[in-house]
């Protein structure tokens, strides 16, 4: 016999279903294909005839010539990014969340999230002109105020923060947006507690608003704590060139280039595996570590 | 037991099936030879004698194809058009019964990747444009229909003529004997690398067409200090250059033909003193063009940001006429000048031979020309389709000029308002010279005023050169690919002199190099790049060493392997 509890949470269960079976089909069975990163595998002979080579594929990986500079540059582009793209939005938040005039903040928002929604693709063609040493528009500002031209795409010091740089300001106007909705959720009493308390604004700031957003923060660093090894395929494939594979090249456009141009794909396929085994271990690692700073956990 | 009957039954039917059908066949050639060439060879009636028109022959009831294809760079519809419904489609399903559908089609630049991909899914449709390496993987796991009988019976000696013009191209669609697929033979000498030059610029300096390297250079510094378009601002190059300059699949702007001018070929494959195969890249003749290049580089003469600069951006430098020198191919002129022709009346771009450094005559580098291949899925109903569409694909190239055939090209070649319908059809291929032997044909029809002797393609172009002589600057492209002075005029003189070079390596890739290839290529890439930007030249000889140590003297080594084979 069904409880009476139960039979109201029913209509609940029976919600959940599509998304469970989409996250099935589109997550779960796909996950199979893993067993390509220990087999020579030939398109043709499928899953089940193709050689199995065990750990080769992990090995061929780690013994390409350049793997440690790849890796290092993808841990540094990401973990910079994972730094200011946190910073930046939290930082803006906070000013907007200042702001008295509602249609100033408004058409602020709007405009600092319009980058959010161009392609890499497009963005490419935009920014090799406007950052041009000779012709661009950031280089002809910087000349004004006595700045040598940068060759920020071609300069191998310079292109991890641009690259860096350009994301957060492509991505910036989203995660502003995620705190600003956290931002109007803190109880306004604790505001006026804090005021009877002779609180400024900075002190209101430091004690009732960066605590009551707290939990979304560590929410979002420990959820970008796993793309650690994902610096931005789409991004760096689009605005790196040969004069910048020393800083540029990252682990996705290594794979890109011999997994996709040279069909390797069980060597890809190992990448993949590798990347995602050590986001699973960072992830699981800063949750608990937030659990026990910051009192906070997603599971 | 009643299921064995049934196998029986159908086995039964389509034996029959195919007797009557080759009886048809038998009856029917019999007629065509007789017409053909008397009577002498009718011992040799086979069903490879067909008159075209029923290698033709429509299917009644309709039949269903399915392919995959990518679209051409810069192909062009109809309002209204699209791959799905166009010309060609129509007439597969009105005059062949072919209702042909596409799986996927993807833009030229992306199609590696997605046909690496759908091969890895295993799900094949009918027909399938491969590269090589797909090709050879898809014949040798036994997933391809073979085509040596369907091909030796259905189709023309027309078509045959043309396609096996170049027995070397031919046959590298065969594999272990047998014909897997259908090559897209096209013109190898089309690549060739030819030097264009700003000529009004020279005129404005007062300076000669450059006969070696060393007068290149300097007319390239004059391009750069002596303000040659006359602006009086300090804004010209020298040299356009893109940043995948030694990418063998791009001719425009590429540095491929300067290589050359020091007799190094970069990326190819080249036979050296003992008749072995060695890597260009590693040539010790490298050295000096890299350093002139840095030299260009450091003076201004190439843009400071060519590394970061695709075809398309290199173009709108070409386009505003702020370079004077590049280098490229048969068909710059009309793919990657015509705008800058468009934008400066007076921008006059000639095509020269590429000088050289020394008193030996430098030699242009081209490729085996077969870049796809039609290749049948083993598990397809009607594997003869596709031989239709291959007949069908040869009429174009029939030395005939009657309206009827201007208006099928027109059709089905260029429109009037200059859309290339050609690029619709699934199957295309070419004669091995036919580009220099249109251009000749054109040459020919105005100097004798008798355009008799065009095909209905050559007439497009005629009708095109005059266009442009009239002063249509639209025209402009046409007239300096197939008339003269124009880049076949240079391709014509390479050939008849016999100065050309070809790759000598045109297998699938080797087993080293699947593996390492692709990062073999990237640090070529950037050491080349860091070089031409002010590296020190010592890093070319580091490089050599890594080269040979990564996998380079492995790579070396099988290549020589199938060389010997391939001789």
């Amino acid at each position: 016999m069904i409880s009476g509890k139960k039979l109201r949470q029913l209509p609940l269960h029976i919600m959940v279903i599509p998304g469970v079976i989409l996250t099935l089909i589109y997550h779960y069975i796909p996950m199979f294909g893993i067993v390509m990163a220990f087999q020579k595998f030939v398109p043709a002979k499928g899953f089940f005839k193709s050689k199995w080579v065990g750990f080769d594929n992990f090995e061929y990986m780690l013994n390409l010539p350049n793997i440690k500079t790849v890796i290092y540059n993808t841990v540094f582009i990401s973990i910079m990014k994972i730094i200011v793209g946190l910073v930046v939005p939290v930082v803006f938040a906070l000013l907007l969340n200042e702001m008295r005039r509602e249609k100033y903040k408004r058409t602020l928002q709007t405009i600092i999230y319009f980058p959010h929604f161009l392609s890499w693709v497009i963005l490419g063609g935009i920014l090799v002109d406007v950052l041009s040493p000779s012709s661009g528009i950031i280089n002809k500002m910087l000349g004004l105020v006595g700045i040598d031209p940068i060759f920020f795409l071609g300069d191998s010091k310079w292109f991890p923060f641009t690259m860096v740089i350009t994301n957060v300001w492509k991505n910036f106007g989203y995660d502003t947006i995620v705190y600003l909705a956290a931002l109007t959720s803190i109880d306004m009493a604790l505001y006026e507690a804090a005021y009877v308390d002779g609180a400024g604004r900075w002190k209101q700031t430091l004690h009732v608003t960066l605590p009551g957003i707290l939990p979304i923060v560590t929410l979002m660093t420990v959820l970008s704590l796993g793309n650690i090894l994902n610096a931005g395929f789409d991004q760096v494939i689009n605005l790196y060139s040969p004069q910048v594979y020393s800083t540029g090249d990252i682990l996705d456009t290594l794979v890109y280039r011999i997994g996709l141009v040279e069909a390797q794909y069980s060597v890809a396929t190992a990448v993949g595996l590798f990347k995602s085994v050590i986001s699973l271990v960072l992830i699981l690692v800063s949750n608990k570590l937030a659990n026990k700073y910051a009192g906070y956990r997603i599971f | 037991m009643k299921k064995f009957s049934l196998t029986r039954l159908a086995a039964l039917a389509l034996a029959a099936m195919i007797t009557v059908s080759m009886a048809a066949c038998g009856s029917d050639s019999k007629s065509s030879e007789a017409t053909a060439s008397g009577s002498s060879t009718a011992s040799s009636t086979t069903p490879a004698d067909q008159k075209p028109t029923d290698l033709l022959a429509k299917y009644t009831p309709e039949i269903d194809l399915t392919a995959w294809r990518f679209l051409n760079n810069g192909i062009e519809f109809e309002p209204g058009e699209s791959i799905e419904n166009n010309v060609y489609m129509t007439s597969y399903k009105e005059d062949f019964g072919i209702n042909l559908k596409y799986v996927w089609t993807v833009p030229e630049e992306q199609f590696d990747q997605k046909l690496n991909i759908s091969v890895a899914s295993g799900d094949l449709p009918d027909i399938m444009w491969l590269r090589n390496k797909q090709l050879i993987e898809l014949a040798e796991n036994d997933m391809l229909y073979d085509l040596t009988d369907l091909y030796k019976n259905n189709t023309s000696d027309f078509t045959k003529s043309i396609l096996e013009q170049d027995k070397a191209s031919f046959d590298s669609a065969k594999i272990g004997g047998k014909l897997m697929a259908i090559p897209h033979t096209a013109s190898s000498v089309d690549n060739l690398q030819i030097l264009y030059i700003r000529a009004d610029w020279l005129k404005n300096l007062g300076l000669e067409m450059p006969k070696t390297l060393q007068d290149l250079y300097k007319v390239s510094e004059a391009f750069v200090k002596n303000d040659p378009d006359k602006n009086g601002k300090n804004d010209t190059f020298g040299l356009a250059l893109v940043k995948n300059f030694l990418d063998v699949n791009n001719k425009h702007a590429s540095a491929a033909g300067l290589f050359a001018g020091y007799h190094s070929y970069p990326r190819r494959w080249v036979k050296d003193a003992s008749g072995s195969a060695v890597y260009g890249s590693i040539q010790p003749q490298i050295k000096d063009a890299l350093l002139q290049l840095q030299t260009m580089y450091k003076s201004g003469q190439i843009d400071k940001e060519f590394g970061v600069k695709d075809k398309a951006k290199v173009m709108e430098t070409v386009s505003s006429g702020k370079v004077g020198i590049t280098y490229g191919g048969l068909s710059s002129p009309g793919a990657f000048l015509k705008d800058c022709a468009i934008n400066e009346p007076n921008a006059d771009w000639q095509a020269i031979e590429l000088p050289s450094i020394d008193g030996t005559p430098a030699a242009p580098v081209t490729s085996m020309p077969v870049t796809k291949y039609y290749a049948v899925n083993k598990n397809c109903k009607n594997p003869e389709a596709l031989m239709k569409l291959v007949e069908n694909g040869s009429s174009g190239y029939n030395r005939d000029a009657s309206d009827e055939a201007k208006a099928k090209n027109e059709k089905f070649g260029v429109t009037k308002s200059g859309i290339a319908t050609w690029q619709y059809s699934l199957v295309v291929y070419e004669p091995a010279l036919k580009n220099l032997n249109a251009h000749n044909n054109v040459i020919k029809a105005m100097e004798t005023n008798d355009t008799s002797i065009l095909n209905a393609e050559e007439f497009g172009y005629y009708d095109k050169i005059q266009k442009s002589k009239a002063g249509d600057r639209n025209f402009w492209g046409d007239e300096r690919i197939f008339g003269t002075p124009s880049s076949a005029d240079i391709i014509g003189k390479y050939v008849d002199s016999q100065n050309l070079l070809t790759n000598l390596f045109y297998g699938s890739s080797t087993p080293t190099m699947v593996e390492k290839q692709a990062t073999l290529d990237a640090m070529e890439d950037e050491v080349f790049t860091k070089i031409i930007m002010g590296d020190s030249i010592d890093s070319f000889d580091k490089f050599v060493t890594d080269w040979k140590k990564l996998g380079g003297d492995q790579i070396t080594k099988e290549v020589n392997e199938w060389y010997a084979q391939a001789k």
